[in-house]
């Protein structure tokens, strides 16, 4: 009786704290908050390294590995790609402002005349098909080497996604981002806060959990265990997958508005990618 | 010390108590299962049956958002079962999968209430 | 790992005290709890050890309690294996996965897991 008691009074005080909205800003203020108070001895900045920010034995094996970096050739892969011309003669370099270098930082972002997110992956696939060519499958090869490239040129740039006020649709895209992060899914009944909000820094078997703010900065990433480099859709269907939800497909609405919410929550750091993984 | 004062906090206290307890009992986790456990599932008549229960089940699922990929493999081992022609076996696995469809939508629906709880 | 520390002397403490004794096992008792064991390790069925430290696992994850001395933390067999079952109805905001709930395990697999975790 007491334990639930107390239970309640948890809750009902969770409740009474929290508008169905606080704003993107308030909820980013609030995220950075909780990182610093449960981690009050790692320096802010090293939250873009995921797991090896907690972990100094696999931080070493890591280092060790960057000094071959295993994503590399992908990059260059990636920059031919980038400057082979279309059929029409016109290049990605056309599709996008300051011909495509160095402006990661700006994606995903809300397009108002679709009303959709644009992450940077699509935006490659729409240049492609606004110049009569077919698009790339999302999960692997030529566009995530594209995608690498372009990352790879915003290297060293500040993470800068606008959810504007005054845009009722793109606050929207944000909360439907934010309520997916924040819901169990699948039959192990984890949300995706389950663990890198309540658990963050504990271990799953050997592996430190990483916290939600720095969460996208390195990505397209290698990850040793595939042996390849991939995108962020494909790591969230690594993760449903793992809680044994059924994933939505690479740049569903459901991964686009979860990116919008989650690059958010990384405002304010450097982009770090691509980068490796184990 | 004002009795009235006291006893004014002790039914503030055990109105709290009376509302918590309430609360606790509508929380979904400690509602009654949707169905009884699956091991003792009264079987579906034919395997047709039982499959158009679960495609429709995990369907009201997947609209939701939260399909589980359990559900999924469940219905394909049914339909081989039923291919092999093991009916009973396809049966068995397509029940399984209803209700793992429906326990996926009643999860759906819990989280659509609980979510903001959780957010920082 | 620290956090977990006070509680775990005290349980020491307390079994110590208390003097436990192996009971002899039949063959029978032997056998589910070695089935048990299988289950609570093996990665598609409980996967116990991606989050709690259990002796005899290796690669143990630290985010829930070591499971140690569980004779004196459930005096109650069937209050462990109501957590085991759906952990959420007891601690709304848990991250322990319902297993009973969600069918994640079979009812007779819960009782084999509860069988090997008394044992710790």
């Amino acid at each position: 009786m007491i334990r639930v008691f107390v239970i309640i009074l948890m809750a009902t005080g969770l409740l009474a704290t929290q508008p169905a909205s606080a704003g993107p800003e308030k909820d980013l203020q609030a995220m950075q908050d909780f990182y610093q108070k449960r981690f009050p001895n790692v320096a802010p900045e090293e939250f873009a390294n995921g797991l090896y920010a907690f972990d100094e034995g696999a931080r070493a094996q890591w280092l060790e590995l960057e000094d071959f970096p295993p994503y590399e050739i992908a990059v260059e892969e990636g920059e031919a790609y980038f400057n082979t011309p279309f059929a029409n003669g016109n290049s990605y370099a056309d599709c996008f402002e300051n011909n495509g270098l160095s402006i990661k930082q700006n994606y995903p972002y809300f397009d108002n005349d679709t009303s959709k997110v644009v992450t940077l992956e699509l935006a490659i696939n729409q240049c492609r098909e606004e110049n009569g060519e077919q698009p790339l499958p999302y999960l692997r090869g030529e566009l995530t080497a594209i995608s690498a490239y372009m990352a790879y040129t915003s290297r060293g740039n500040t993470i800068n996604v606008q959810v504007p006020n005054d845009n009722p649709k793109a606050l929207a895209a944000y909360d439907a981002g934010k309520q997916f992060y924040y819901s169990r899914r699948g039959q192990l009944n984890f949300s995706c806060s389950s663990c890198h909000v309540q658990v963050v820094g504990l271990s799953l078997r050997a592996d430190p959990i990483s916290t939600t703010v720095g969460q996208v900065t390195h990505f397209p990433a290698y990850r040793t265990v595939w042996g390849e480099i991939v995108t962020l859709h494909r790591r969230f269907v690594e993760c449903n997958s793992q809680v044994r939800a059924r994933p939505f497909e690479s740049q569903s609405d459901e991964y686009r508005n979860l990116e919008y919410f989650l690059t958010y929550m990384s405002n304010g750091f450097e982009l770090n990618g691509p980068s490796s993984r184990r | 010390m004002n009795w009235t004062y006291l006893i004014l906090l002790m039914l503030l206290v055990g109105g709290c108590g009376q509302s918590a307890e309430r609360e606790y009992e509508l929380t979904p986790s400690n509602s009654a299962p949707l169905s009884v456990i699956t091991d003792e599932l009264t079987p579906s008549a034919s395997y047709e049956e039982a499959h158009a229960a679960a495609v429709m089940a995990i369907g009201v699922a997947a609209n939701k958002g939260h399909a589980w990929s359990t559900s999924d493999s469940l219905l394909k081992q049914a339909q081989a079962a039923a291919v092999d022609g093991n009916e009973d076996r396809a049966i068995q696995l397509a029940d399984q999968a209803r209700v793992q469809g429906e326990l996926a939508a009643q999860q759906a629906d819990t989280e659509e209430n609980v979510w903001q709880e959780k957010v920082l | 790992m620290t956090k977990y520390m006070v509680p775990i002397l005290l349980l020491v403490i307390t079994s110590a005290e208390l003097g436990w004794a192996e009971p002899a096992l039949s063959s029978d008792a032997a056998d589910k709890i070695e089935r048990g064991k299988e289950l609570t390790f093996a990665r598609g069925k409980g996967n116990c050890l991606a989050c709690h430290v259990v002796a005899g696992g290796e690669m143990a994850g630290n985010v829930a309690p070591p499971l140690i001395m569980m004779k004196v933390r459930y005096p109650d067999r069937m209050k462990l294996r109501a957590q085991i079952w759906d952990a959420s109805a007891l601690i709304s905001t848990t991250t322990m996965p319902p297993f009973g709930r969600h069918r994640i395990l079979t009812e007779e697999e819960i009782d084999l897991v509860v069988d090997f975790v008394l044992t710790l």
